[in-house]
Protein backbone atom coordinates (compact mmCIF):
# COMPACT_ATOMS: atom_id res chain seq x y z
CA UNK A 1 0.00 0.00 0.00
CA UNK A 2 2.81 2.65 1.24
CA UNK A 3 5.13 1.73 -2.25
CA UNK A 4 1.54 2.31 -4.23
CA UNK A 5 1.19 5.64 -2.32
CA UNK A 6 5.06 6.21 -3.26
CA UNK A 7 4.43 6.23 -7.01
CA UNK A 8 1.24 8.44 -7.00
CA UNK A 9 0.74 11.89 -7.04
CA UNK A 10 -1.86 12.32 -4.94
CA UNK A 11 -0.47 12.30 -1.16
CA UNK A 12 -3.52 10.98 0.35
CA UNK A 13 -2.98 7.91 -1.43
CA UNK A 14 -1.89 6.06 1.29
CA UNK A 15 -4.74 7.44 3.57
CA UNK A 16 -7.78 6.18 0.70
CA UNK A 17 -7.84 2.70 2.14
CA UNK A 18 -8.83 3.68 5.23
CA UNK A 19 -11.68 5.73 4.32
CA UNK A 20 -13.43 2.88 2.82
CA UNK A 21 -15.90 2.32 6.10
CA UNK A 22 -19.93 2.08 5.05
CA UNK A 23 -19.55 5.76 7.01
CA UNK A 24 -17.39 7.34 4.72
CA UNK A 25 -14.99 8.06 8.04
CA UNK A 26 -12.09 6.51 9.02
CA UNK A 27 -12.62 4.05 12.13
CA UNK A 28 -10.47 4.93 14.26
CA UNK A 29 -11.18 8.60 13.86
CA UNK A 30 -14.89 7.84 14.21
CA UNK A 31 -13.83 5.59 17.69
CA UNK A 32 -12.25 8.86 18.73
CA UNK A 33 -14.94 11.54 18.12
CA UNK A 34 -17.49 8.26 19.89
CA UNK A 35 -14.97 8.64 22.74
CA UNK A 36 -14.71 12.47 22.47
CA UNK A 37 -18.44 12.57 23.19
CA UNK A 38 -18.43 10.32 26.22
CA UNK A 39 -15.91 12.47 27.89
CA UNK A 40 -17.71 15.72 27.54
CA UNK A 41 -20.34 13.78 29.34
CA UNK A 42 -17.39 12.58 31.87
CA UNK A 43 -15.98 15.94 32.26
CA UNK A 44 -19.62 17.64 32.09
CA UNK A 45 -20.22 15.54 35.54
CA UNK A 46 -17.51 16.80 37.15
CA UNK A 47 -17.68 20.37 36.38
CA UNK A 48 -21.28 20.06 37.50
CA UNK A 49 -20.51 18.56 40.33
CA UNK A 50 -18.11 21.48 41.44
CA UNK A 51 -20.13 23.87 40.52
CA UNK A 52 -22.99 22.33 42.82
CA UNK A 53 -21.39 21.75 45.55
CA UNK A 54 -19.60 25.19 45.47
CA UNK A 55 -23.04 26.86 45.76
CA UNK A 56 -24.71 24.37 48.26
CA UNK A 57 -21.85 24.30 50.57
CA UNK A 58 -20.17 27.82 50.55
CA UNK A 59 -16.48 27.18 51.51
CA UNK A 60 -13.91 28.76 54.04
CA UNK A 61 -11.60 30.22 52.31
CA UNK A 62 -12.18 32.33 49.61
CA UNK A 63 -11.35 31.01 46.17
CA UNK A 64 -10.13 34.50 44.72
CA UNK A 65 -7.74 34.85 47.68
CA UNK A 66 -5.54 31.48 46.92
CA UNK A 67 -6.05 31.31 43.01
CA UNK A 68 -3.44 33.20 40.71
CA UNK A 69 -5.63 34.08 37.89
CA UNK A 70 -2.35 35.28 35.90
CA UNK A 71 -0.79 32.15 36.38
CA UNK A 72 -3.91 30.07 35.22
CA UNK A 73 -4.00 32.35 32.23
CA UNK A 74 -0.71 31.48 30.87
CA UNK A 75 -1.45 27.52 31.42
CA UNK A 76 -4.61 28.79 28.79
CA UNK A 77 -2.04 30.24 26.80
CA UNK A 78 0.19 27.37 26.86
CA UNK A 79 -2.60 24.74 26.40
CA UNK A 80 -3.47 26.77 23.15
CA UNK A 81 -0.67 27.19 21.97
CA UNK A 82 -0.26 23.53 22.47
CA UNK A 83 -3.33 23.25 20.32
CA UNK A 84 -1.42 25.27 17.32
CA UNK A 85 1.32 23.26 17.26
CA UNK A 86 -0.83 19.98 17.51
CA UNK A 87 -2.79 21.07 14.35
CA UNK A 88 0.15 22.11 12.27
CA UNK A 89 1.79 18.75 13.02
CA UNK A 90 -0.90 16.88 11.97
CA UNK A 91 -1.00 18.90 8.44
CA UNK A 92 2.62 18.25 8.29
CA UNK A 93 1.95 14.70 8.70
CA UNK A 94 -1.00 14.72 6.14
CA UNK A 95 1.91 16.40 4.06
CA UNK A 96 4.23 13.72 4.53
CA UNK A 97 7.06 16.23 6.45
CA UNK A 98 7.88 13.63 8.51
CA UNK A 99 10.80 16.13 10.10
CA UNK A 100 8.44 18.78 10.31
CA UNK A 101 5.78 16.81 12.26
CA UNK A 102 8.47 15.73 14.56
CA UNK A 103 9.52 19.39 15.60
CA UNK A 104 5.97 20.08 16.00
CA UNK A 105 5.06 17.32 17.81
CA UNK A 106 8.48 17.76 20.31
CA UNK A 107 6.54 21.94 20.96
CA UNK A 108 3.36 20.19 22.07
CA UNK A 109 4.91 17.84 24.40
CA UNK A 110 7.32 20.71 25.61
CA UNK A 111 3.61 23.02 26.19
CA UNK A 112 2.14 20.23 27.15
CA UNK A 113 4.93 19.32 30.00
CA UNK A 114 4.79 23.21 30.95
CA UNK A 115 1.36 23.08 31.51
CA UNK A 116 1.64 20.55 33.85
CA UNK A 117 4.66 21.93 35.60
CA UNK A 118 1.63 25.02 36.39
CA UNK A 119 -0.52 22.56 37.44
CA UNK A 120 2.01 20.94 39.96
CA UNK A 121 3.12 24.32 40.96
CA UNK A 122 -0.60 25.53 41.72
CA UNK A 123 -1.37 22.45 43.73
CA UNK A 124 1.55 22.72 45.82
CA UNK A 125 0.66 26.55 46.59
CA UNK A 126 -2.70 25.50 47.58
CA UNK A 127 -1.61 22.77 49.66
CA UNK A 128 1.29 24.58 51.64
CA UNK A 129 0.12 28.37 51.16
CA UNK A 130 -3.69 27.78 51.68
CA UNK A 131 -3.73 24.32 53.63
CA UNK A 132 -5.92 23.39 50.70
CA UNK A 133 -6.17 19.39 50.07
CA UNK A 134 -8.28 16.70 48.85
CA UNK A 135 -9.79 16.38 51.89
CA UNK A 136 -10.02 19.74 53.87
CA UNK A 137 -12.72 20.69 52.09
CA UNK A 138 -15.52 20.21 50.02
CA UNK A 139 -14.31 22.67 47.67
CA UNK A 140 -11.01 21.25 47.96
CA UNK A 141 -11.91 17.44 46.52
CA UNK A 142 -14.40 19.05 43.53
CA UNK A 143 -11.71 21.05 42.65
CA UNK A 144 -8.53 18.96 42.56
CA UNK A 145 -10.92 15.96 41.56
CA UNK A 146 -11.72 18.19 38.70
CA UNK A 147 -8.27 19.76 37.56
CA UNK A 148 -6.25 16.59 38.50
CA UNK A 149 -8.43 14.60 36.28
CA UNK A 150 -7.93 16.83 33.14
CA UNK A 151 -4.53 17.25 34.74
CA UNK A 152 -4.20 13.44 34.38
CA UNK A 153 -5.59 13.84 30.28
CA UNK A 154 -2.46 16.38 29.65
CA UNK A 155 0.22 13.93 31.44
CA UNK A 156 -1.77 10.73 28.78
CA UNK A 157 -1.78 12.94 25.73
CA UNK A 158 2.31 13.96 26.43
CA UNK A 159 2.74 10.45 26.63
CA UNK A 160 0.74 9.53 23.38
CA UNK A 161 2.35 12.31 21.45
CA UNK A 162 6.21 11.01 22.76
CA UNK A 163 5.49 7.63 21.51
CA UNK A 164 4.31 9.13 17.95
CA UNK A 165 7.53 11.41 18.14
CA UNK A 166 9.54 8.17 19.15
CA UNK A 167 8.06 6.78 16.23
CA UNK A 168 9.33 9.04 14.05
CA UNK A 169 12.80 8.90 14.80
CA UNK A 170 15.57 6.92 12.76
CA UNK A 171 16.56 3.48 14.13
CA UNK A 172 20.06 4.97 15.99
CA UNK A 173 18.62 7.83 17.60
CA UNK A 174 19.37 7.61 21.48
CA UNK A 175 23.30 7.64 20.04
CA UNK A 176 24.38 11.35 19.92
CA UNK A 177 27.48 12.24 18.78
CA UNK A 178 28.95 15.36 20.64
CA UNK A 179 32.85 16.71 20.45
CA UNK A 180 33.54 13.51 19.43
CA UNK A 181 31.93 11.56 22.09
CA UNK A 182 28.77 9.15 22.25
CA UNK A 183 26.05 10.15 24.88
CA UNK A 184 23.42 6.91 25.82
CA UNK A 185 19.67 8.51 27.01
CA UNK A 186 19.44 5.59 28.66
CA UNK A 187 16.34 5.49 30.26
CA UNK A 188 14.73 7.28 27.19
CA UNK A 189 16.28 4.43 24.93
CA UNK A 190 14.81 1.87 26.99
CA UNK A 191 11.04 3.36 26.98
CA UNK A 192 11.09 4.38 23.15
CA UNK A 193 14.37 2.32 21.53
CA UNK A 194 11.37 -0.06 20.82
CA UNK A 195 9.24 2.50 18.81
CA UNK A 196 11.64 4.00 16.85
CA UNK A 197 11.63 4.07 12.73
CA UNK A 198 8.41 2.53 12.89
CA UNK A 199 6.25 5.43 11.82
CA UNK A 200 4.91 5.14 7.89
CA UNK A 201 2.66 7.89 6.13
CA UNK A 202 -0.60 5.57 6.78
CA UNK A 203 0.06 6.83 10.71
CA UNK A 204 -1.15 10.30 9.52
CA UNK A 205 -4.26 9.17 10.68
CA UNK A 206 -2.89 7.50 13.78
CA UNK A 207 -1.10 11.22 14.58
CA UNK A 208 -4.25 12.97 13.73
CA UNK A 209 -6.13 10.82 16.03
CA UNK A 210 -4.15 11.84 19.04
CA UNK A 211 -4.42 15.68 17.70
CA UNK A 212 -8.22 15.40 18.33
CA UNK A 213 -7.61 13.78 22.03
CA UNK A 214 -5.15 16.92 22.46
CA UNK A 215 -7.36 19.72 20.89
CA UNK A 216 -10.16 18.03 23.30
CA UNK A 217 -8.00 18.69 26.19
CA UNK A 218 -7.24 21.84 25.31
CA UNK A 219 -11.65 22.24 25.10
CA UNK A 220 -12.15 21.26 28.29
CA UNK A 221 -9.36 23.50 29.91
CA UNK A 222 -11.54 26.36 28.39
CA UNK A 223 -14.76 25.19 29.68
CA UNK A 224 -12.75 24.87 33.07
CA UNK A 225 -10.99 28.30 32.75
CA UNK A 226 -13.82 30.23 32.76
CA UNK A 227 -16.60 27.61 35.14
CA UNK A 228 -14.02 27.13 37.57
CA UNK A 229 -11.38 30.26 37.48
CA UNK A 230 -13.11 33.28 36.20
CA UNK A 231 -16.45 33.01 37.32
CA UNK A 232 -15.29 33.01 40.97
CA UNK A 233 -14.22 36.76 40.51
CA UNK A 234 -18.15 37.66 39.95
CA UNK A 235 -19.23 37.88 43.34
CA UNK A 236 -22.88 37.83 42.44
CA UNK A 237 -23.70 34.75 41.66
CA UNK A 238 -22.70 33.93 45.41
CA UNK A 239 -20.57 30.27 44.85
CA UNK B 1 16.25 7.15 7.86
CA UNK B 2 12.19 8.19 8.47
CA UNK B 3 13.28 11.36 6.42
CA UNK B 4 13.54 9.31 3.47
CA UNK B 5 10.01 8.28 4.01
CA UNK B 6 8.30 11.86 2.32
CA UNK B 7 5.55 11.10 0.22
CA UNK B 8 5.65 13.18 -3.05
CA UNK B 9 2.55 16.18 -3.01
CA UNK B 10 0.61 17.88 -5.45
CA UNK B 11 0.46 21.70 -5.44
CA UNK B 12 -2.93 21.72 -4.91
CA UNK B 13 -2.75 19.55 -1.69
CA UNK B 14 0.30 22.34 -0.82
CA UNK B 15 -1.78 25.75 -1.53
CA UNK B 16 -4.44 23.86 0.58
CA UNK B 17 -2.26 22.93 3.68
CA UNK B 18 -0.77 26.84 3.46
CA UNK B 19 -4.19 28.26 3.79
CA UNK B 20 -5.12 25.75 6.49
CA UNK B 21 -1.70 27.23 8.19
CA UNK B 22 -2.72 30.54 8.05
CA UNK B 23 -5.93 29.63 9.54
CA UNK B 24 -4.82 27.83 12.44
CA UNK B 25 -2.43 30.79 12.85
CA UNK B 26 -4.79 33.71 12.58
CA UNK B 27 -7.01 31.38 14.81
CA UNK B 28 -4.61 30.92 17.40
CA UNK B 29 -3.68 34.67 17.49
CA UNK B 30 -7.79 35.16 18.16
CA UNK B 31 -8.04 32.21 20.82
CA UNK B 32 -5.08 34.35 22.69
CA UNK B 33 -6.55 37.71 22.38
CA UNK B 34 -10.28 36.42 23.43
CA UNK B 35 -8.08 35.00 26.57
CA UNK B 36 -6.67 38.35 27.33
CA UNK B 37 -9.86 39.69 27.46
CA UNK B 38 -11.22 37.48 29.74
CA UNK B 39 -8.67 38.22 31.90
CA UNK B 40 -9.30 41.74 31.61
CA UNK B 41 -13.15 42.32 31.92
CA UNK B 42 -13.66 40.06 35.41
CA UNK B 43 -11.76 43.37 36.70
CA UNK B 44 -13.92 45.66 34.97
CA UNK B 45 -16.82 47.52 36.88
CA UNK B 46 -19.98 47.18 34.99
CA UNK B 47 -23.00 44.91 35.61
CA UNK B 48 -22.12 41.74 36.61
CA UNK B 49 -24.63 39.74 34.45
CA UNK B 50 -23.18 41.47 31.86
CA UNK B 51 -19.80 40.42 32.76
CA UNK B 52 -21.09 36.59 33.31
CA UNK B 53 -22.95 36.34 29.75
CA UNK B 54 -20.01 37.69 28.33
CA UNK B 55 -17.75 35.14 29.78
CA UNK B 56 -20.17 32.58 28.49
CA UNK B 57 -19.97 34.00 24.79
CA UNK B 58 -16.22 33.74 24.73
CA UNK B 59 -15.58 31.11 25.89
CA UNK B 60 -18.02 29.59 23.57
CA UNK B 61 -16.41 31.41 20.78
CA UNK B 62 -13.07 29.93 22.07
CA UNK B 63 -14.97 26.19 22.30
CA UNK B 64 -15.98 26.28 18.54
CA UNK B 65 -13.33 28.15 17.04
CA UNK B 66 -10.93 24.95 18.60
CA UNK B 67 -13.49 22.21 17.64
CA UNK B 68 -14.22 23.60 14.40
CA UNK B 69 -11.04 24.53 12.76
CA UNK B 70 -7.84 23.19 15.26
CA UNK B 71 -9.80 19.76 15.47
CA UNK B 72 -11.07 19.80 11.34
CA UNK B 73 -15.10 19.26 11.67
CA UNK B 74 -14.98 22.29 9.24
CA UNK B 75 -13.50 19.77 6.34
CA UNK B 76 -14.48 16.20 7.85
CA UNK B 77 -17.62 14.74 7.18
CA UNK B 78 -20.75 15.35 9.22
CA UNK B 79 -21.49 12.44 11.25
CA UNK B 80 -17.97 13.34 13.11
CA UNK B 81 -19.54 16.54 14.33
CA UNK B 82 -23.09 14.62 14.72
CA UNK B 83 -21.53 12.28 17.22
CA UNK B 84 -19.64 14.71 18.98
CA UNK B 85 -23.08 16.83 19.36
CA UNK B 86 -24.77 14.10 20.64
CA UNK B 87 -22.05 14.04 23.89
CA UNK B 88 -21.87 17.72 23.89
CA UNK B 89 -25.37 17.74 24.28
CA UNK B 90 -26.23 15.07 26.55
CA UNK B 91 -23.19 16.73 29.07
CA UNK B 92 -24.90 20.55 28.57
CA UNK B 93 -28.02 19.04 29.18
CA UNK B 94 -27.24 17.16 32.24
CA UNK B 95 -25.16 20.22 33.74
CA UNK B 96 -27.97 22.16 33.19
CA UNK B 97 -30.61 20.50 34.87
CA UNK B 98 -28.14 19.46 37.95
CA UNK B 99 -27.65 23.12 38.47
CA UNK B 100 -31.31 24.17 37.98
CA UNK B 101 -32.08 21.25 40.25
CA UNK B 102 -29.30 22.07 43.07
CA UNK B 103 -30.34 25.74 44.73
CA UNK B 104 -28.93 26.75 48.01
CA UNK B 105 -30.48 26.56 50.98
CA UNK B 106 -29.46 29.37 53.85
CA UNK B 107 -29.74 26.44 56.49
CA UNK B 108 -26.78 24.96 54.98
CA UNK B 109 -28.84 21.97 53.80
CA UNK B 110 -28.87 21.07 49.98
CA UNK B 111 -32.45 21.83 48.93
CA UNK B 112 -32.56 18.80 46.74
CA UNK B 113 -32.83 16.99 49.97
CA UNK B 114 -35.82 18.33 50.49
CA UNK B 115 -37.29 18.29 47.21
CA UNK B 116 -36.52 14.93 46.46
CA UNK B 117 -39.72 13.50 48.23
CA UNK B 118 -42.13 15.46 46.13
CA UNK B 119 -40.15 14.48 43.09
CA UNK B 120 -40.34 10.60 43.78
CA UNK B 121 -43.94 10.86 45.19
Amino acid sequence: MSSHAATTDDPHAALAPLKKTSTGVENKKLAMWAFLASDCMFFGTLISTHLIYRKVYPTVVEPTEIFDIELTAFSSFILLMSSLLMALSVSAAHKGNIAGMRRFLLGTIFFGLIFLSGQVYEFNHFVRESGLTLSSSVFGSTFYVLTGTHGVHVALGVLWLSCWTACTLPKDWAWYTLKGRRFLWLPFRVVFAPMTGRYKHENALDVEVAGLYWHFVDVVWIVIFTAVYLVEYLPVFGF
Amino acid sequence: MAETQQKPVTPDYVVEEHKKYFTFFNLSIALIAITGIELVIIYVPVNRWFLFTSLMVLSTVKFIGVIWWFMHLRWDRALCTIVFLIGLILATGTVTALMLLFRRDPDGAPEIMTLLPSLLW
